[in-house]
């Protein structure tokens, strides 16, 4: 019986005018595999709320993907086609904070709201729009770098390098480490460096951390970098290896293939809020099967960007929820939606209040923990 | 065909032609000149080629050295604009949207490409807006330009000279690489002082001594004057392309190496200097002695002039001039002489032919003059004629009834005389004598017996009159027989009656006319016509007859006469006139000839009257006898060849 319901839902769905959902992420960025899983994140959901019979009364949602290679300028242009488009409710942002810092301020004048399953800097969400068109379902760098640095220094890492990126992104999580100094005594981070973006060797950096006497090497960083770095510290002795803590961007990519054997030789966690590997979670286990099936994913632990994966599926049911509660495709009240939709389950977690008008950010730091790659390419977690 | 010369060179030849002296004078220092000039010329042109090809070894050597300069800054530019669009500095600011002015602006700023002098340095991302630029007021446009999007879209550089004409600028626009996209995702537009980046950032040094030099594009925009002000076209000069970078290689970028003219022929100008000088010199020292030869050869021609010139004073052919030596000048005078001799004779002849035609010209003069008034005269007699004919048609009708009337009247008056004497011889038989003696004293007091005896005759001279009037009418509309330009059968001699009854005036106070009439027969042909030849020939007799009894107390006689003769009729008129003098006998019937005075003839009569007679397939002669008469004889076909 429920079959044929869903049968007849998918068909009255199919013949009713889309509502959509707009997908700004980095293909063509070489070495990402967040943009990826994001698109499957929200093409799960979505197959499944249309399954249900969509929203505002049938309406399938309905997924338009736009490329933006990593570059905030192709984004901002992205976000102007997408709100131009009729029936266009949201836009999902991908992994980088930089191509999300610069849309943040055209959201209020098109009154676009933009669900953030990665993107971690402070700034996207503490944007001082009021209202906030910003809705993230992921960690953010104050959490990361207070979660990072609690584990160096739980493993007795008093003395930390902290290596950024020369972006917006960096300099949140600069911004976050210098606070948790002022009120932390322990890690002391002994040296900062920053680099750029497609940089081909750190190992200058490195050096100077060495010679600055720090113990560990707090890394923000996406997968391109990470894999320099990682190539370059396995090539060094073991005892000038220093464990690498890694910010969640790293995982982001295929840091096994790119980083290849080397990966093994180093000390490497990243701060992560999901993953498949180890998760009881019925929904969870349910997002894993969907995926198997629908993408022919291995098993949990070669899901890569896993927590992308699930903060998309999650936020494109929270989504479709304030669509059908909004009861129409104005923005702004799918915008006000958000902030009042209540007792959601989803992979990530249970959301009794996912978002309120003061709080748009639906995890909390406790959803935080270190994890490891395995040899997959997937996650597994290591500590809290 | 001869070309005018302009009048500056007419002047001058009239100048030169004038005298043998001047030509003299003038040849001697224009060949000197032309020497001179010769002369100088080749040594010009020799020093000429001399400095000509020094200069061309000297910008040989510096073209090269010119070209490889600007190859090597232009290639220094280039890589190092490439070079910089290569920086992870600049990839990254394509992403660090907020931090990046703190760092790209400076580095920008300190970025040096060899020793060009940079205008501004400009990141744009892919869709052409600013990012960051070295402007000292921070401004930057979007870049609309196509080639910006190509640039992005293919990866590939430009490169493009902009700014002004004054001041250009060397345009390099790079594309700045995304390194984890491995796509163009933004431009770097490098300008540079377009001098400085051709020549190692030296443009403002100058070339040294006095070579210039400069560059140029494909579209010949000066590139780098190398503060030259001088037209480039007053240079003798070399160009070179400069070898460049791929980028730059559309540009058609030249560098030009030149020596002001000026400069490089200075030394021709000293050299011009003495040139003229000598030339100067030498053509004074000509002139000096062209002054004397011409004076010595000229003497002879100017003595000989002199008495030309005083023999033309006395208008006298019959002079000469002296003859001295065996020179040419000698030989001049003794044909000058010659001359006079033949112009002597020459002149008697030609004044002798000239009063020959003079006379010639007045007798010409005087008949154009006659023919004028004769033909004058024509026209008004033919006016009178048709004016007559017009007449004679209108009076012929009542002329008709009067003439029938008085007959009438004739034979009432007869009828009655008639009566009367019946009636006297019936009263003298029964009548008392009383009434017959108051009968007779009745018709003497009334002049009967004279009325009786002279009403016939007074009827009788009525229709004489009446007869004569007739007949004249009738013969001036047979004379003008107007319409009748077709042949028709005619009766000559009543023609011929008609005519004398019109020519009546012209004859009959100088001559009496004579009619012999035969019996002819009807003539076809044109009446009106044959009647102007016939009038004519009765008018010409009767001016000869008058010319003959002018001054005498006689008459002439004029007879007409016709006969049969041939196929035809002949009418011969003569008269006693003065007859054809025989200088004048074969001109008679050439138009416009006559012997009359003017108002008098035509000269038209008799050449009208031949042509009237030939038209009719006729002949017209005549003899003639001086002092005693002549007579023309018409012969008329019956049948005209023609009809």
């Amino acid at each position: 019986m429920s079959t044929v319901l869903a049968v007849l839902a998918a068909a009255m769905t199919a013949v009713a005018e889309p509502v959509y959902v707009g997908l700004d992420l980095e293909f063509g960025h070489q070495t990402s595999t967040s943009a990826e899983a994001v698109q499957r994140g929200v093409e799960l959901a979505i197959a499944e709320v249309n399954a249900a019979g969509g929203v505002l009364g049938g309406r399938p949602l309905e997924a338009v993907v736009m490329p933006n290679r990593a570059v905030p300028a192709r984004g901002v242009e992205n976000l102007r086609s997408f709100a131009a488009r009729k029936d266009a409710v949201a836009l999902f942002c991908g992994k980088f904070s930089p191509v999300v810092l610069e849309q943040i301020p055209l959201l209020p004048g098109l009154e676009m709201p933009l669900l953030d399953p990665w993107a971690a800097a402070d700034g996207i969400v503490d944007n001082g729009q009021h209202p906030n068109y910003v809705f993230r379902l992921s960690l953010r760098d104050s959490w990361a770098m207070q979660t990072m640095l609690e584990y160096a220094a739980s493993r007795g890492l008093s003395r930390v390098a902290l290596l950024l990126p020369n972006t917006g992104w960096g300099r949140s999580n600069a911004a976050a480490a210098e606070a948790y100094q002022r009120s932390h005594a322990s890690p002391k981070i002994v040296s900062t460096r920053w680099f750029n973006w497609g940089v081909e060797s750190l190992r200058e950096d490195y050096e100077a951390f060495l010679t600055a006497g720090a113990q560990a090497l707090i890394f923000v960083t996406n997968e391109g970098p990470g894999a320099v770095l990682v190539r370059e510290v396995a090539a060094l002795p073991p005892e000038k290896r220093l464990p690498i803590i890694a910010h969640h961007g790293i995982a982001g990519g295929d840091l096994v293939a790119l980083s290849g054997p080397a990966l093994a030789q180093v000390d490497l966690t990243a701060v992560q809020f999901f993953t498949f590997v180890g998760s009881a979670r019925p929904q969870a286990r349910a997002l894993l099967a969907a995926a198997e099936k629908r993408y022919g994913v291995q098993d949990a632990g070669h899901v890569l960007s896993a927590g992308g994966l699930a903060a998309a599926y999650d936020l494109t049911h929270l989504l479709a929820r304030a669509v059908q509660k909004a009861g129409s495709t104005d923005r702004k009240a799918v915008r006000k939606a958000l902030e009042e939709l209540r007792d959601y389950d989803g992979a990530v977690k249970k959301l009794p209040r996912p978002f309120t008008p003061d709080r748009h950010e639906a995890l909390g730091p406790e959803d935080l923990f270190m994890a490891r790659f395995t040899a997959a390419g997937g996650l597994v977690r290591v500590a809290r | 065909m001869s070309i005018p010369l302009p009048s500056p060179l007419r002047h001058l030849g009239d100048w030169l032609g004038a005298s043998v002296y001047r030509r003299v004078g003038v040849s001697l220092g224009a060949t000197t000149l032309a020497f001179a000039l010769i002369v100088d010329t080749a040594a010009y042109l020799a020093a000429r080629s001399q400095i000509n090809a020094s200069v061309e070894r000297q910008l040989e050597t510096e073209s090269r050295y010119e070209v490889e300069r600007m190859s090597r800054s232009l290639s220094t530019t280039v890589d190092a604009v490439a070079v910089l669009a290569r920086s992870r500095l600049l990839s990254n600011a394509l992403v660090d949207s907020e931090g990046r002015l703190a760092y790209v602006t400076p580095f920008l700023r300190d970025f040096q490409a060899g020793r060009s002098r940079k205008r501004a340095l400009t990141l744009v991302d892919f869709r052409g807006m600013p990012i960051a630029t070295t402007r000292s007021d921070g401004s930057a446009t979007p870049i609309s330009a196509p080639w910006a999007a190509q640039v992005v879209d293919r990866g590939r550089p430009y490169a493009e000279f902009g700014g002004t004409r004054e001041s250009p600028v060397l345009v390099v626009a790079w594309p700045v690489l995304f390194p984890e996209s491995r796509t163009a995702e933004g431009l770097l537009i490098a300008e540079f002082d377009a001098g400085s980046a051709l020549r190692d950032g030296t443009d403002g040094a100058g070339p040294v001594g006095a070579l210039r030099i400069r560059a140029t594009d494909a579209s010949g925009l000066d590139l780098s004057s190398g503060g030259d002000e001088e037209p480039w076209e007053d240079m003798l000069s070399r160009s070179e392309l400069v070898p460049v970078p791929d980028i730059l290689a559309p540009l058609g970028i030249r560098v030009e190496v030149g020596v002001p003219r000026l400069t490089a022929y200075a030394p021709l100008r000293s050299l011009a200097l003495v040139f003229l000088i000598g030339t100067v010199s030498v053509v004074l020292a000509a002139l000096g002695v062209a002054r004397l030869v011409a004076d010595r050869l000229t003497r002879p021609l100017r003595r000989l002039s002199a008495e030309a010139a005083r023999i033309a004073d006395g208008s006298r052919l019959d002079a000469s001039v002296s003859v001295e030596g065996t020179d040419e000048t000698a030989q001049l005078a003794r044909a000058f002489n010659e001359m006079l001799l033949r112009l002597q004779l020459t002149n008697e002849s030609r004044l002798s032919a000239l009063r020959d035609q003079n006379a010639e010209l007045v007798r010409a003069h005087a008949a154009e003059r006659r023919l004028e008034g004769e033909l004058h005269n024509a026209q008004k007699l033919e006016a009178v004629g048709r004016l007559a004919a017009g007449i004679a048609h209108e009076i012929n009708t009542p002329i008709q009834y009067i003439g029938d009337n008085t007959r009438f009247l004739a034979d009432a008056l007869e009828s009655q005389s008639k009566m009367l004497d019946g009636q006297r011889r019936e009263l003298d038989r029964v009548a008392p004598p009383e009434t017959l003696s108051r009968l007779d004293q009745m018709e003497v007091d009334l002049d009967i017996p004279y009325v009786r005896a002279e009403a016939p005759h007074t009827v009788s001279r009525t229709l004489e009159g009446i007869r004569r009037v007739a007949s004249i009418v009738r013969a001036m509309r047979e004379f003008a027989h107007p319409g009748k330009s077709r042949p028709v059968a005619s009766d000559i001699n009543r023609s011929l009656e008609a005519t004398l009854d019109v020519a009546r005036n012209e004859y009959r106070y100088v001559a009496d006319v004579v009619t012999e009439f035969g019996q002819l027969p009807l003539v076809t042909c044109r009446p009106g016509e044959l009647n102007q030849v016939f009038l004519n020939l009765i008018v010409n007799a009767a001016h000869a007859i008058e010319d003959s009894v002018r001054g005498t107390e006689t008459r002439g006689t004029i007879i007409v006469r016709t006969a049969t003769e041939g196929d035809g009729v002949v009418v011969a008129i003569s008269d006693t006139g003065v007859g054809i003098p025989t200088a004048i006998r074969d001109n008679v019937f050439e138009p416009f000839f006559t012997t009359k005075d003017v108002g008098r003839g035509t000269g038209q009569g008799l050449a009208i009257a031949r042509s009237i007679v030939e038209a009719h397939g006729g002949t017209i002669t005549f003899e003639t006898s001086p002092g005693e008469g002549t007579t023309f004889r018409v012969h008329i076909p019956r049948v005209p060849a023609d009809a």
